[in-house]
């Protein structure tokens, strides 16, 4: 439990300051993420939010070490509880998985050991973090599953993944990884393929649980409604950076024309049938593709010509920690998002 | 009716324009990458070009300016004698053959007179290699490929059509399987005597099983892809269905495998001829030229090499090409 | 109009004096299973009126998709009529029922797969027209070339581009115009956004409203998100394991669901501004049943926070409980004015 002595003496639990991961191509290096910083505290959620492609999820692995390291480079520094992450090996990673990170991938069924009961999986994760017996095991893996919503434990420990829901295996997926009651859970795309009730279970329950063990958490989602119903803090991730961070209660007020163009793109329950969305045209640019100057030149609404050519750097312009990246935040919070002439 | 509604974008598309920008294509490339792409491209060439050799030869054979094959140099018999030591002026005088040379011996070395030499039997060795090609390229190409194109077409219509058509098929089809190709081969030459056809028609017969293995995949795989149901929606008849939106689809894999069927018939053929299971003597085949040279291995071992040589390059060629196209296929089956 | 009159069903048309595009009756699609059937789609009527767009929404396996595809004969439905230009398109068989074909289209979630990956995108589109020899050499080619305009993508960049070289949204506006050649009278769309981005499925949503005003098109319009199919929407159905909850007009049941399931999935929607509110709900954990082995009388009771001893063995018809808006519930929400006729 040094981890929770670590966290008392104050600080955040994962701080990631100038994190950039770039692919090994037959051409060279192609960066997919530049730049990136933030920190997560103790008991807070943080919430990733892109579009696919925009390099989210290479980000979070890039932070627990997942990335291949033949084919990945990454460089910067991600400090979990003032360890530092970046370039640690293979070896000394697998001892942080589990015990200080717990992940929660999107795919459940993959995720999974397909051939072998649920019971077994769990018991074999709790037996590396403590040295009990099996039937100690299988006591803790009945508790495990309990605490995470599953009803009638003993019979599912028997179950194969196949046999269980989407919305339970990923259940079982958020048991395993808080089985070494770690510092930090990174649930990646959680509940994305689920439907739409069962995300809501899911989410709570892993708002639940990162609130009773005062854990620090990243969620990893493609949906704005998601991220600022659950996170405490949102940042926007656009072709590779950070764009925004912004309190979760204060994302209605964003500035960056991207985020704003993403709120306003929501189809919402209160607008009228058949009313067209305020829809920005394009895409957001690859890897390769990404220009000098701001990445999101090619489709703001409030461009001037000096987007194209200037990068904007990232900047927190008021006292509550909102930052931006962008030229013409002044401009942005006062015009709406609409559809393009 | 041609209100442009691209959208949030209007006239113009920007939509297009903010997309055109090409995506990740090669510019230029690190060193290894770059060598790398060279010498494979060479490869390739090296092994069309080989290939193309092989199956210009077998096909002008007839009318090529070389010798037949079948012919024993009328020398041979004196220039044997003179090289074993036989004094010139004790040969028997000869029209045939007024002037005998050791370049006319039974297993000869290249010379001006037969480019590749003569073989044991002082027959010349480019003639008989050329239309020893001529027997490999029938079962290497056209016997393999029409044992491929019925096995693909059966694949095609079972697998697109399913229930107990494709039920039977798959069934016969493992029970072939389950006997070694060169033993399906062996039998039917046993049954219908030895002859090229017969050899072609086991082989055919052979790779039957093998490519509808293949081919059933690749369909099962495309039948389940939506642009099959949408041809349905829009009207679109099920032949063209089949022919456009599966039978394309696999042609690269099944060419691909074609390849690696084409070289393993041949591998066969040169198998069973150098037993004397394939074409009777003396028609010429790589492989029963390969066996007839086995004597003169410390003497002229080139009699030997030059079919073995002939043989592991066709197999390689077909090898390589083989490789590129299913490489080719990766690459544009990723960016699917 | 005899054979319509002569079959008793529910009018659950908008304005009875508007005249269906499209009906179905009594709709039941079985599939063959391992260890039995699986009733993906029961006892569905309903009726689409010409120039409407009906929504219709569920979660995964209550048999949308299923309903989508047996209207429209791919496969066909085990029992029940589908009614359209006063045929009824279970009847037709082989070359019948491809002359019908072009009038109803279909678009599917995932685009990339739904193009023949060897055909140019030009190809593609041009195909039904060569098929059903619509007009001229020339004239078809101009056809392709308007349609491909009137969705946003480049006609010349389609005639040498495969669909690989296209993103999903654009690849989704191709199948639209593919769909769109023959000039179809209806169109399905089946979660023709689900697998997009949020700025792309605004785009491609504003598109969709487009071209149904421009070709006065009859459309179906299936999904999972609420808040999409609620926006494009003239009238709504929601199903549940392959029984139709509750159909009516859109506001009216959005503003006042009848059945607590609907209420559950309205609940179950993360929404943006509620970031601030303290989430008090507690949604039901209960695992939902699988639809191989449907609960007896009503199928949503296990979940449902209404039901009563009654609901499992009675199983609800669709009730009135305002103008056009249907409910099969014992215990609605709304009072019930009018029993099935």
């Amino acid at each position: 439990m040094t981890a929770q002595v670590k966290r008392a003496e104050g600080g955040p639990v994962l701080e990631v300051a100038d994190l950039s991961v770039a692919v090994r191509t037959i051409d060279g290096e192609l960066p997919i993420v530049t730049g990136v910083s933030f920190r997560v505290e103790a008991g807070q959620m943080l919430a990733i939010v892109g579009e696919s492609g925009c390099g989210k999820s290479v980000l979070t692995r890039a932070i627990v070490g997942l990335l291949p390291r033949e084919q990945w480079i990454v460089r910067g520094s991600a400090r979990l509880d003032g360890v530092e992450l970046v370039g640690q090996g293979p070896r000394a990673m697998r001892r942080v998985w589990g015990r200080d990170i717990g992940v929660v991938f999107q795919d459940s069924l993959t995720a999974l050991n397909p051939v072998r009961t649920i019971g077994a999986q769990l018991t074999e994760s709790i037996r590396r973090f403590r040295e009990v017996n099996r039937a100690t095991a299988t006591e803790i893996a009945r508790g495990a599953l309990s605490s995470v919503g599953i009803t009638d434990p003993a019979a599912r420990l028997r179950a194969y993944p196949h046999q269980m829901s989407g919305g339970m295996r990923q259940r079982v997926c958020i048991a395993i990884a808080l089985l070494g009651e770690p510092s930090l859970l990174i649930a990646d795309e959680p509940t994305t393929g689920l439907d739409v009730t069962v995300q809501e279970q899911i989410l709570d329950l892993l708002a639940a649980r990162c609130q009773d063990e005062n854990m620090a958490s990243i969620l990893v989602t493609h949906d704005l409604a998601v991220a600022a119903t659950r996170a405490d803090e949102v940042v926007v991730l656009y072709a590779g950076e950070v764009v925004e961070s912004v309190a979760s209660e204060s994302l209605m007020s964003a500035r960056m024309p991207y985020s704003r163009s993403l709120l306003a793109a929501l189809p919402r329950l209160d607008d009228a049938i058949h009313s067209r969305l305020a829809a920005v045209p394009g895409q957001a640019p690859l890897p390769a593709e990404v220009g000098p100057g701001c990445r999101f030149v090619q489709r703001c609404p409030i461009r001037v010509d000096d987007c194209a050519t200037h990068h904007p750097s990232f900047h927190a312009d008021d006292g509550a920690g909102h930052g931006v990246r962008c030229w013409r935040t002044a401009e942005a919070a006062t015009t709406a998002v609409q559809e393009q002439p | 009716m041609s209100t442009d509604l691209s959208l949030g974008t209007g006239p113009g598309t920007p939509v297009d324009q903010a997309e055109a920008a090409t995506p990740l294509r090669p510019k230029r490339g690190r060193l290894g990458g770059r060598v790398w792409r060279v010498v494979s491209r060479v490869g390739v060439l090296l092994s069309i070009a080989w290939l193309l050799v092989v199956i210009i030869g077998a096909v002008f054979a007839p009318v090529l300016p070389i010798q037949d094959p079948n012919a024993t140099d009328p020398c041979s018999g004196l220039a044997a004698q003179l090289y074993q030591g036989v004094p010139r002026s004790s040969l028997p005088a000869s029209t045939a053959c007024p002037d005998p040379t050791f370049d006319s011996r039974p297993g000869a070395h290249p010379s001006g007179l037969h480019t590749l030499g003569l073989d044991e039997s002082g027959r010349d060795v480019l003639a008989r290699l050329v239309w020893g090609g001529r027997v490999s390229m029938t079962v290497g190409f056209v016997a393999v490929g029409i044992g491929s194109a019925v096995g693909a077409l059966i694949a095609l219509f079972a697998a697109y059509l399913g229930g107990w058509f494709e039920r039977t098929a798959s069934a016969i089809t493992d029970a072939m399987l389950s006997f070694p190709a060169i033993l399906v081969v062996i039998c039917v030459v046993a049954f219908r005597g030895q002859s090229l056809s017969a050899v072609s028609f086991g082989v055919a017969f052979a790779c039957v099983p093998a490519m509808y293995r293949i081919a059933r995949v690749g369909v099962l795989s495309m039948k389940v892809r939506d642009h099959i149901l949408m041809d349905r929606i829009l009207g679109i008849r099920p032949l063209r269905t089949i022919w456009v939106g599966i039978a394309l689809n696999i042609a690269p894999a099944v060419i691909t495998y074609f390849l690696v069927l084409a070289a393993g018939g041949i591998v066969i053929e040169g198998g069973l001829a150098f037993l004397g299971l394939s074409v009777p003597q003396p028609t010429s085949s790589w492989g029963s030229m390969i066996s007839g040279g086995e004597d003169l291995l410390q003497t002229s071992p080139l009699v030997s090499l030059i079919p073995s040589a002939a043989l592991v390059a066709t197999v390689a060629a077909i090898g390589c090409l083989a490789e590129f196209l299913r490489k080719r296929q990766a690459i544009r089956g990723s960016a699917l | 109009m005899s054979a319509r009159e002569a079959i008793d069903t529910v009018q659950t048309t908008p304005h009875d004096q508007v005249r269906p595009a499209l009906r179905v009756e009594r709709l039941d699609v079985e599939f063959d299973v391992d260890g039995g059937k699986l009733r993906a789609v029961s006892d569905v009527s309903l009726e689409v009126a010409e120039n409407e767009t009906l929504g219709i929404v569920g979660e995964s396996g209550c048999g949308k998709s299923t309903l989508a595809r047996a209207i429209l004969q791919a496969p066909p439905p085990t029992a029940g009529s589908v009614w359209f230009d006063d045929q009824d398109l279970t009847t037709l068989k082989g070359e019948d029922l491809r002359q019908v074909r072009p009038r109803l289209q279909l678009l599917l979630q995932d685009p990339t797969s739904s193009l023949n990956p060897r055909q140019t995108v030009w190809h593609s589109v041009a195909a039904p027209l060569r098929v059903w020899k619509r007009g001229t050499r020339a004239e078809q080619d101009a056809r392709v070339a308007e349609v491909l305009k009137q969705v946003g993508i480049d006609p010349e960049r389609a005639k040498h581009s495969r669909p690989a070289e296209y993103s999903g949204g654009q690849c989704q506006r191709i199948c639209l115009a593919r769909a769109l050649a023959l000039r179809p009278d209806v169109l399905v769309c089946d979660e023709v956004v689900s697998a997009l981005d949020v700025l792309i499925q605004a785009q491609i949503l504003n598109l969709l409203e487009d071209i149904r005003d421009l070709y006065g098109l009859t459309m179906v319009f299936i999904g999972h998100d609420l808040a999409v199919v609620r926006r494009v929407s003239d009238r709504v159905a929601i199903m549940y394991l392959g029984r139709l909850c509750e159909i009516g007009p859109t506001q009216m049941v959005f503003d006042h669901p009848a059945h607590p399931y609907t209420r559950r999935l309205l609940d179950s929607i993360p929404l943006v501004e509620s970031a601030t509110e303290t989430r008090t709900s507690a949604a039901p954990t209960g695992e939902p049943p699988s639809p191989l082995n449907p609960p007896s009388g009503c199928r949503f009771r296990t979940l449902c926070p209404k039901a009563r001893d009654h609901c499992a063995v009675e199983t609800p018809e669709l009730r009135q409980t305002g103008d056009g808006q249907w409910v099969a519930c014992h215990y609605p929400n709304v009072p019930v004015t009018a029993a099935r006729p």
